[in-house]
């Protein structure tokens, strides 16, 4: 382990193995004064600017917004807000271009500045000591603070300590060429990020506080010598300015001169890593209740003609941003430094947290690798390497898609920092080919998880539908066996006063059962009709009549009852026509409910005719007249629309029923059909509606196309029907 | 004569022990179901899609178990043809093309105000990854649909869709010659070479 106390004493600093020397290009924008934000007529806010979810969006389109006011809610462990930098409206919610080498778009939040930068009530705290630690973590969650350095991780949870966390290292390394973003902040705000720096060793229990800068930035080490003076538990360190020290790992080895753990955190060794803009934002969000909406950005490049760093709001679209100083006709706009940016495909997309640096490179400023040249292993690669990673063989097992090797070369420790690729003589873009093999890595990795899960989930459904049937069964044999034992039962009480002895009873019993079978064979022969085919077919006229006779009954109470509806409701009180459909067909109606009832029956209408025509061809026609009908029917009051559907859906039963019993069935249907017709359709949802019923025609078409298997089927249907 | 009388029975005794030792293990040691088969299920891609002709993955891992052929699983693709060659120890074939579909990752949404709540899709859904109830609006569990379109068919109104999946910001995979986007690399150091 680290001894901590000597770090504040000892000169000795380590090294690690690799690293490369690029040209600084710093000295272009570092000078101060920092620039002073400018407001956008439109900012776009992503919902997501970090490592982890979005939070859950609490403003509605339309909506003013106020200068730091909470447009997303962390619902969960992850998730970061994010706040509107500046007072305005919410224009739209809606997919934007991303600030993403991918140029996809992501969900943003576009908000029309009204120019006022009216802040929200702030309640500062000048004190912090007010404040537990729990408060206070929560103050940065809710502040929307992830890191600023690069990688964006929620500053809120690095902070709540995991383990014994002996040392807060500062990163103000800055090592990536042309970035000065951070160099000027500590320049012009030291005092604001000890503050900071405080605040996070307090929540940290007190650790050792090193901030390491490097020797590159004499001014930015003085300020802060400076301002640390009072604080003994803080020292500032000057590192040898090499590419990439600034990275975490690198960092750690650098000061204390051990090495984080391969598949391990800092905090595995004690040690808890910042950035200074990080420590910034804290500082601001506590002492002037300012969440984190805007940062400092280096704009540089040849193409820029004052480069300097400025203040941005975050969200603000790059683009303009390039035009308001200046420049216009933008190529190429690399966002972070010429080693790990990336270049811009859409300039759209805003600054967002993690932004701190914008180059418009001249013509030749930046050499592009089209002149790429087979591998010649030379080697210069794995000397360059910082984390020991061998990158020509990386290089050649990424080119094969070997997933295994690279990951038994440890490809998910590369830092993706570009050392290999800036020394390759080949100019071999080797980082993006990492990148590319790590994104399908974890692809397949995404991948193996679903199909895992999807495994489980058809086993259990399977489980669940074995179990089910199961139930059913079991269910069905007890209804069996109690039906048994009532008929039992019965037949026992029936017979017990004649017999005098079990057997005997048994026997009459049977012997009962038997005659009243015979009986009732010969007392009620099966009703036959012969059709014209010459064929027997059962005779249900009888039982038809009846039924018809019931539904007869069971129509005039509906209509009754839709009558007394009607008048209830206070529409118009039409006239009660012995057949309820005709009243159904008057009705008007409008609204969207009705609508949608209607809707309803009439796809329910649809699948049942389909159902039919499956099972009798010669229903057809019909059932297509029936559906369209239907179709067209806007509504227009609520309940007697509903009215109108329960008809409608009674009267397609009683159909249904009809052409299942073999009665004739031209007839009928088509009077219904013909009743709930002639009105014209007039809203969106009807031709909704319309095209639905289309639908279920077309498929119902298709479906029939593919049962017509035999000529013959069609005549013997009709003449079942005619019959 | 005595030491072959000796020898036999010596190794007449081995064997006896031995074979009730093997007997014995045999029962022991009973594996129900062939391990391969599990090893096969591993390898699909458990989209439950039935476009192999067997009703899920595991069982057309048995059948390729019991010798079916190994190109049968469009969802699969290349890649699970030739991991399942490399298991099997047999030749990696073409996919084969009555089997063959669109390799597009899809996921089935449902227009939802179409929707007439009939229950139909959700008995259809292998990995129950749709929601809803009798006469309610049902809707798909993007993240658990598989995409095997079981669902699109028995549907009455026609309302679901297979939408092909967008790769968003989290997911895409640095496919940079989609897109004009170069590799940056900064000019020649001024302090040259690497740090040794």
């Amino acid at each position: 382990m680290i001894d901590v106390k000597q770090l504040l004493t000892t000169d000795k600093l380590w090294d690690y193995k690799g690293g490369v020397f690029p040209k600084y290009n710093k000295e272009q924008s570092r000078q101060l004064p920092i620039q002073p934000y400018w407001i956008p007529p439109v900012v776009r806010i992503p919902v997501r600017q970090h490592i982890g979810q979005s939070g859950h969006i609490n403003v509605t389109e339309g909506e003013r917004v106020l200068k730091g006011q909470l447009l997303t809610e962390p619902t969960h462990g992850m998730a970061v807000p994010v706040h509107a930098p500046t007072s305005g409206i919410i224009e739209s919610i809606s997919q934007g271009a991303a600030n993403h080498p991918s140029g996809l778009s992501e969900l943003t939040l576009t908000i029309r500045s009204d120019g006022n930068d009216e802040w929200r009530p702030r309640q500062p705290y000048a004190n912090a000591d007010e404040l537990s630690n729990d408060d206070l973590l929560q103050l940065i969650r809710y502040a929307g603070i992830s890191g600023m350095g690069g990688a964006g991780f929620p500053t809120e949870i690095k902070l709540t300590p995991v383990a014994d966390i002996k040392l807060l290292l500062m990163n103000g390394a800055e090592c990536e060429p042309y970035i000065s973003a951070d160099d000027t902040l500590m320049q012009a705000h030291a005092n604001e990020v000890v503050q900071g720096i405080l605040l996070m060793a307090r929540l940290l229990d007190h650790p050792v506080v090193v901030i390491a800068i490097e020797d590159d930035k004499p001014e930015a080490i003085e300020a802060m010598t400076q301002a640390t003076a009072d604080y003994d538990q803080i020292r500032v360190r000057s590192i040898p300015a090499k590419y990439p020290s600034g990275g975490e790992r690198q960092l750690i080895q650098i000061i204390t001169g051990e090495e984080v753990p391969h598949s391990g955190i800092p905090a595995d060794l004690g040690i808890v890593v910042q950035n200074v803009g990080t420590a910034h934002a804290v500082a601001r969000a506590v002492y002037h209740d300012e969440p984190l909406i805007s940062r400092v950005v280096t704009l540089t490049g040849q193409r820029v003609l004052k480069p300097a760093n400025h203040w941005v709001l975050l969200g603000t679209p790059i683009e303009d941003l390039l035009h308001h100083h200046g420049l216009d006709e933008l190529s190429q706009v690399i966002v972070g430094g010429p080693m790990m940016g990336y270049q811009l495909p859409k300039l759209s997309g805003p600054v967002i947290k993690t932004t701190n640096c914008l180059i418009v490179p001249g013509q030749n400023e930046l050499s592009s690798p089209d002149n790429q040249v087979p591998c010649i292993r030379c080697g210069s690669c794995a000397d360059a390497c910082p984390v020991n990673l061998l990158p020509q063989q990386l290089h050649w097992y990424a080119l094969a898609e070997d997933h295994e090797k690279l990951s038994e070369h440890n490809l998910n420790d590369c830092i993706e920092c570009g050392a290999c690729a800036y020394v390759c003589p080949s100019e071999i873009p080797l980082v993006l080919e990492y990148r590319q093999a790590k994104a399908a890595i974890r692809a397949s990795k995404q991948e193996q998880l679903k199909s895992e899960r999807a495994k489980q989930r058809f086993e259990s459904r399977n489980l669940r539908l074995e179990q089910e049937k199961i139930a059913r069964a079991e269910k069905h044999q007890q209804a069996a066996q109690a039906r048994l034992k009532a008929m039992a039962e019965r037949e026992q009480q029936a017979s017990a006063p004649a017999a005098t002895d079990d057997k005997k009873s048994a026997v009459a019993a049977a012997l009962a059962r038997a005659k009243a079978k015979k009986a009732g064979a010969v007392s009620a022969p099966p009703k036959t009709v012969v059709d014209e085919s010459g064929q027997t077919i059962p005779d249900n006229r009888d039982v038809a009549a009846q039924r018809e006779a019931r539904k007869a009954e069971a129509r005039a109470r509906k209509a009754q009852k839709a009558a007394q509806a009607v008048q209830d409701s206070g529409a118009t009180p039409t006239e009660l026509p012995a057949d309820s459909a005709q009243q159904s067909a008057d009705v008007p109606a409008a609204d969207n409910k009705a609508a949608r009832v209607a809707a309803a029956v009439a796809r329910a209408k649809a699948k049942r005719q389909a159902q039919q025509t499956q099972a009798d061809d010669s229903v057809e026609q019909p059932a297509a007249n029936l559906t369209e009908q239907v179709t067209g029917k806007p509504a227009a009051d609520d309940k007697a629309a509903r009215v109108a559907a329960a008809v409608a859906h009674a009267k397609a039963k009683r159909q249904a029923q009809q052409t299942q019993a073999g009665d004739s069935v031209e007839q009928p249907v088509a009077n219904l059909t013909e009743q709930v017709t002639d009105k014209p359709a007039a809203d969106d949802k009807a031709a909704r509606v319309a095209a639905a019923v289309a639908r279920a025609k077309a498929k119902r078409q298709a479906q029939q196309a593919e049962n017509q298997r035999s000529p013959d089927a069609t005549p013997r249907s009709k003449d079942q029907s005619d019959s | 004569m005595d030491a072959v009388f000796l020898a036999l029975i010596a190794l007449g005794a081995l064997a006896l022990l031995f074979g009730l030792a093997l007997g014995y293990a045999a029962i022991k040691f009973k594996v129900d179901e062939d391990p391969i088969v599990d090893q096969i299920d591993q390898l699909l891609p458990q989209t439950q899609c039935g476009q192999c002709g067997y009703p899920g993955c595991k069982p057309y891992a048995k059948a390729i178990a019991d010798g079916d052929e190994i190109n049968k699983c469009p969802p699969g693709g290349d890649a699970t043809i030739k991991r399942l060659a490399d298991l099997l120890g047999r030749e990696a074939k073409p996919l084969n093309d009555a089997h063959a579909g669109p390799d597009i990752k899809t996921v089935a949404y449902i227009r939802e105000d179409e929707c007439i709540g009939c229950t139909k899709c959700i008995q259809a859904c292998p990995v129950d990854a749709i929601v809803g109830a009798a006469r309610q609006m049902h809707t798909v569990i993007a993240d658990e649909c598989t995409g095997c379109d079981l669902c699109v068919e028995p549907c009455p109104v026609d309302c679901i869709d297979m939408l092909p999946v967008t790769p968003t910001v989290q997911t895409w995979q640095w496919q940079l010659n989609e897109i004009p986007v170069k590799q940056i690399t900064t000019e020649a150091a001024v302090n040259g070479g690497s740090a040794k």
